[in-house]
């Protein structure tokens, strides 16, 4: 029953954590591809960034459901460092995870809707 | 929104008071981890959902409002709008201030940004703000659906000011758009009268020209708003007064007392026959 | 071998208590002696957190009453059209003035003096684990706030509005020194925000009753860590924007100037990555009182606690992602605002946990309406309104429209008075019986909620309206012919209402509060946690095991073994200030820390800290420069006591458990302090960092702008190495020095790391050489600003490091340091290896990231 504090509070926020990565990601490459006109470069007939902001956010729905499984199978209990913690933190890593999936979800639909760098700013 | 805004609300204040009130035995079902997951997270996520993909169709909406008929450049300085109207490629046809004159029923493409700090452009019954800043051109189009007289006002905090920063939006038929448009674009009045030639005197050797530009004049300064037709505009001072022979006057007098901080100066040195004149000789430029 | 005792023992202790009783006699006497506050003119000396904790709420609350009347002639201006009672000029000041005052030193300072003085009182631990750093953190708070606020008297009050926006801020626009006042008054509230998060992070991890593992620490405490995980990630963003616009004001580089390659929307992004979570950061204590608060007025737990806690971290992460909200107007495409709306939606979804959660232990117990249950319920009512209008604002196309606008005043001060200031009043209802000799008045409270509620909604309710009817804020006067008048009159007729409420609380406060008497009323609303406890200024007599999340109610007779000394370290073995350090998720008990007590340089540091940054605001350099060395021979001096060096070797707190009173390494609490400050000084790097690329992207095409000169890579290869070296030269000093063990002060350790000083600072210096020869100024393009920051910002760190190494150095002169007591030499080590880190992460994007591009 050591206690691994770090990597406790790490797998605990893991689904937040691949939140804010996607997030930074999308919002990172938006604006640099608006930033410098790689917005109209395309694939299959879609635009590239779109394509990339798409794929993803389907790599971090996957991330998140990994997380999600993880935890509620109660496999992470080793990595919660003992039955005790895991009661506590596990849940909670769940939870957190499919909170996280809700909002990465969010963050990725208006892709499909709105266009990459149309705008008020133009 | 609003609607669902206040069902929510009630709601939750319905739920409250029945946590409060209702006899123990018949509110135990509120008591339970299981509300707190319908209503603290399955309710947010079908609301918020709902809500978010209708607030991306709508902001679709307003991204393809058509080709412009017209493109106007808005500048802002503190603590007045510069109006450049933009010809078919792209020069300048006329300039004016403060008052922006559209025909309806076409959309007009605005180009927005700043000569000084941070400005935002609003003009609250038409359209949302969008910000004027230093080193960028922000655009947006919108049309307005009726002819009228639509106040607007810059909405980013920029200085001493920015309380008296407003504007009118006339919106015109677009016949008479074009009328207003052509009269723009011609030099000044010539002074008929007596009086009003010794107001464009007085305006020329008070050296407000320095500042000013009144086209078919020596005025040809940059610094402040384009008085070339300033008599048929609706306010002066950036929506600060109605644009008459009086307000005009006690503007030019005591500019420091009416709109303190800003650039132009009192010219408390004026007697009253030579602020009437000149007040006389603005009004004029119609 | 410690640990694994105390938990064996521990699990059979939870039935046995650890001591017998009668207490020998004088231990009790031992233990007020030692926790005793000194008397007379060394009485502002004091740092037990029961003492400082309550200076910082007074101090906090007086900053409240003072915005609070700021805002009372705002809204006297306003009550009618054209009013020309006070100008656009004094106007300007009292709008920045008021929020500057109400977000930065009294709602952030309120919920961190709050944490202070709670936080060890509810884990029964004698004081935080740094408690000079709060007496620090409050005195120059103190004396700076004051400072900054009678710049208003002088009409020297900055008026930019609270988010300062460049270019109307900088040097052009704003020439006079009240801008200046802004960044003092923010300086002071950035270091003692970082002090106190530091405090809180390691008291809330390390120092609780043993027992009182993750998932039972009490939820206040939960918020507390989250705001002050919040605080080292959110307030390096400002810090580093302060700085930023310093720089341009006082030496003109660009980095908001357009025409030289700034951009005025850097100092957005920066202020709004920590502005907005700063939102969160109040509110979240707030949430953690309303926690506390709502369990013992219906006399029942709170129900879904780990859907709290969920919540909670929840709250910690999503409020990172959506500074750009506030950005919705500046034309940034429609995509990139969709992320954030996105994220603005998420936000809500934790709020909305916890108001189901209180509203269901509100339905599990049964209330009793007290003054604390209404302005709970006042508070709910609020927040829920302002919740919702959050998410309308949220709303792309909607905020176009209200933007700036009475629509967004109405809506951030129901999320902020509702949420923070409803709450903190409950607060003080509620815990002033811990501090006060008497409770306050139930008539009066009563009356101070009714006046506040009322007031409150009859002021900004029709604020909603105001602004959907196209009012903008920060305008001294209106035209009278919009039909905004009776309106604003309501608002200011509410404004005062709140005004007379907030009068009455503080006749209620004449009347019956009474600190530091050691008195107490008791568990006055049967609540269950630990504060609760009987307490004197050593708090509690002995420190429980805690096997419950409300151990007052499910621990029979804890309070009466507790004031009998049956529990750990009923006395004070070490003679001197101590607590149990406990291991961060289960609180087992690991070791005692020896704490400092009362000490003059730690006030007079942080007096001098503000002489320094009130020097330098009114350009008096040389004094300025002057204070600020005094500051740090201060700081020094008060160093010098807290680490102990060889003492005892272990005591016995009790049921045969003995603790080493010294540890190194990763166990100790000084390795975590010095962990968390690391994270605040990465943050702060990477926000620059970030700063860097944005740059980039403002000017695409042209980085470096055309003729600028990279320096060739021999010089930064140069740096690196000395770098690299330098950390090298302090491993090796590490690996002899446990060698060594006991064997004394040994001159090798000084030697090496007077060595690896100048590798260091050669390091930096090189760099900046070859910057500097290719012709590059920092004046000229915000490339130049850029760079030479980060080797500023690099050169700042260094000096620090330098300072660290003498004091090492002294430290082992001194006879303080050996292979065991290596505390001192543990943190400069910590920190020298971060400062290579960083030197080889900037080295690498500035030498090698253009030519990438290029």
């Amino acid at each position: 029953m050591r206690e691994r504090f770090v990597t406790q509070i790490l797998l605990m926020t893991a689904g937040l954590i691949i939140w804010a990565a996607h997030l930074g990601f999308v919002y990172g490459l938006n604006a640099l591809a608006c930033t410098f006109d790689f917005a109209r470069l395309e694939l299959f007939g879609m635009a590239l960034t779109t394509l990339t902001i798409g794929v993803a956010t389907l790599i971090a729905l996957g991330a998140e459901l990994l997380v999600l499984s993880f935890a509620v199978a109660g496999l992470g209990a080793m990595g919660f460092g003992g039955q005790e913690q895991y009661r506590f933190m596990g849940p909670i890593t769940a939870t957190l995870a499919g909170l996280s999936a809700v909002a990465v979800l969010w963050q990725g639909l208006p892709v499909l809707v709105v266009p990459v760098c149309a705008g008020a700013g133009g | 929104m609003f609607t669902g805004g206040a069902l929510i609300f009630v709601l939750v204040v319905a739920l409250t008071a029945v946590a409060i009130v209702v006899p123990q035995e018949r509110r135990r079902w509120l008591a339970d981890g299981r509300i707190v997951m319908a209503g603290g997270i399955a309710l947010p996520v079908l609301v918020l959902s709902a809500l978010l993909g209708y607030g991306l169709f709508v902001a679709r909406g307003q991204l393809n409002p058509g080709e412009p008929a017209l493109r106007i450049e808005v500048v802002g300085e503190q603590w007045w709008w510069r109006v450049r109207y933009l010809d078919g490629s792209g020069g300048v046809r006329f300039v004016t201030a403060n008052e922006i004159r559209i025909p309806i029923d076409q959309p007009i493409e605005f180009l927005l940004t700043s000569a000084d700090v941070i400005h935002s452009f609003w003009a609250p019954s038409l359209a949302g703000k969008l910000d004027m800043i230093p080193g960028k051109v922000n655009s947006y189009t919108f049309s307005a659906d009726k002819p009228g007289v639509y106040r607007g006002q810059c909405a980013e905090y920029c200085g001493a000011q920015h309380a008296l920063m407003a504007f009118y939006v006339v919106a015109m038929e677009p016949e008479a758009f074009e009328t207003w448009a052509s009269h723009q674009t011609a030099p000044s009045e010539q002074p008929v009268t007596d009086e009003l030639r010794s107001g464009q005197e007085l305006f020329i050797a008070n050296g407000c020209g320095a500042c000013h530009t009144v086209r078919g004049t020596s005025a040809r300064g940059e610094i402040g708003p384009d008085l070339t037709h300033v008599g048929g505009r609706l306010s002066i001072g950036a929506g600060t007064l109605p644009t008459n022979k009086g307000t005009l006057a006690g503007w030019v007098a005591s500019t420091q007392h009416l709109k303190p901080e800003v650039f132009m100066p009192s010219f408390g040195n004026l007697e009253g026959k030579e602020l009437r004149a000149i007040a006389a000789y603005l009004e004029s430029l119609e | 071998m410690t640990q694994t005792e105390s938990r064996t023992k521990g699990n059979r202790l939870e039935e046995h208590l650890p001591n017998s009783t009668p207490r020998p006699e004088g231990e009790l006497k031992e233990l007020e002696r030692v926790w005793r506050p000194p008397s007379g003119w060394n009485y502002i000396t004091v740092v037990n957190n029961t003492y400082i904790g309550v200076f910082y709420v007074g101090a906090a609350f007086l900053f409240f009453i003072l915005a609070g009347i700021l805002a009372l002639v705002m809204r006297t201006q306003l009550a009618v059209p054209e009013n020309d009672l006070i100008g656009q000029d004094l106007y300007n000041q009292l709008f920045t003035m008021h929020g500057t005052i109400m977000m930065f030193l009294f709602a952030v300072p309120a919920v961190e003096a709050m944490g202070v003085y709670l936080l060890p009182n509810m884990q029964a631990a004698r004081d935080l684990p740094f408690p000079r750093l709060s007496a620090y953190a409050f005195w120059a708070y103190f004396v700076g706030g004051l400072v900054f606020f009678s710049s208003i008297f002088f009409g020297l009050s900055p008026k930019g509005g609270w988010f300062m926006y460049p270019p109307l801020t900088s040097y052009e626009f704003s020439p006079g020194i009240n801008a200046d006042f802004w960044l003092l008054g923010i300086g002071f509230i950035e270091i003692s925000a970082i002090a106190g998060a530091i405090e809180i992070i390691v008291g809330v991890l390390r120092t609780r009753a043993p027992g009182q593992s993750l998932d039972k620490l009490p939820i206040y405490a939960w918020t507390m860590l989250i705001f002050a995980g919040m605080i080292v990630f959110a307030f390096p963003a400002v810090i580093l924007a302060t700085a930023l616009l310093e720089l341009e004001r006082a030496f003109h580089w660009p980095f908001f100037v357009a025409e030289k390659g700034g951009s005025p929307l850097l100092w957005q992004h920066l202020f709004w990555f920590f502005g907005h979570p700063e939102v969160y950061i109040i509110f979240l204590p707030a949430a953690g009182f309303v926690s506390m608060i709502i369990p013992t007025v219906a006399q029942t737990p709170l129900v879904a606690y780990r859907l709290v806690v969920v919540a909670l971290l929840a709250t910690g992460f999503f409020s990172f992602g959506l500074w750009v909200h506030h950005m919705f107007t500046t034309g940034l495409p429609q995509l990139s605002l969709s992320f954030f709306s996105a994220a603005s939606m998420a936000v809500s979804i934790p709020s909305g946990i916890q108001v189901f959660a209180w509203i269901a232990t509100l339905a599990a117990g049964r209330i009793q309406l007290n003054t604390p249950a209404l302005f709970v319920l006042g508070f709910m009512f609020t927040f829920v309104l302002g919740g919702l209008t959050g998410v309308m604002v949220a709303m792309v196309p909607f905020d176009w429209q209200v933007h700036d606008t009475y629509f967004v005043v109405a809506h951030f001060h129901y999320v902020l008075f509702g949420g923070m200031v409803f709450p903190l009043f409950a607060a003080f209802y509620y815990w002033i019986p811990t501090a006060s000799a008497r409770p306050l008045s139930e008539r009066l409270g009563r009356w101070v909620f009714g006046l506040i509620f009322i007031g409150f909604n009859t002021a900004f309710f029709p604020m909603h309206i105001t602004g959907l009817v196209g009012m903008p804020r920060r305008v001294y006067t209106y035209p009278a012919e919009l039909g905004w008048d009776t309106l604003n009159m309501i608002s200011t007729a509410g404004a005062f209402m709140i005004a007379s409420g907030v009068l009455l609380f503080v006749v209620d406060l004449i009347r019956n509060f009474r600190p530091f008497t050691n008195k107490s009323p008791g568990n006055v609303w049967n609540a269950g946690t630990l504060e609760w406890l009987p307490s004197g200024n050593y708090q509690t007599r002995s420190i429980p095991i805690v096997t419950s999340r409300e151990p007052l109610w499910d621990q029979p007779n804890l309070p009466e073994d507790v004031e009998a000394g049956r529990y750990f370290l009923p006395g004070a073995p070490t003679g001197g200030r101590e607590t149990i350090v406990t291991s961060p998720v289960d609180a087992r008990p690991q070791y005692v820390v020896q704490m400092p007590g009362p000490s003059w340089p730690t006030v007079l540091a942080a007096v001098f800290t503000a002489g320094c940054f009130l020097g330098l605001t009114v350009k008096l350099v040389v004094p300025a420069i002057i204070s600020g060395l005094i500051a740090i021979v201060m700081v020094i001096w008060w160093l010098w006591e807290t680490d102990p060096g060889p003492t005892a070797e272990e005591i016995d707190i009790g049921g045969g458990i003995r603790l080493p009173t010294y540890v190194t390494g990763p166990m100790s609490h000084s390795w975590w302090a010095m962990v968390v400050l690391i994270l605040v000084g990465g943050t702060l790097f990477t926000t620059l960092i970030f700063s860097y690329f944005f740059l980039w992207t403002v000017n695409p095409g042209a980085w470096p702008p055309d003729g600028v000169e990279l320096p060739s890579l021999g010089w930064s290869a140069l740096a690196a190495g000395l770098y690299a070296s330098s950390s090298g030269v302090i491993w090796l000093a590490s690996a002899l020095l446990k060698r060594r063990e006991r064997k004394g002060p040994w001159w090798g350790l000084r030697l090496l790391l007077m060595a690896a000083v100048p590798l260091m600072a050669g390091g930096l210096a090189v760099d900046f050489n070859g910057h500097w020869q290719t012709g590059l100024r920092p004046e000229e393009h915000s490339y130049g600003a850029v760079v030479y920051t980060v080797m500023s910002v690099q050169g700042v760190y260094v000096a620090t490091l330098t300072l660290m190494a003498f004091y090492t150095v002294a430290r082992s002169l001194a006879g303080m340091l050996d292979g065991v007591h290596r505390v001192t030499f543990d943190n400069t080590m910590l920190f020298w290896h971060y400062m290579t880190a960083q030197g080889l992460v900037g080295l690498a994007i500035i030498h090698f990231f253009p030519r990438l591009i290029g």
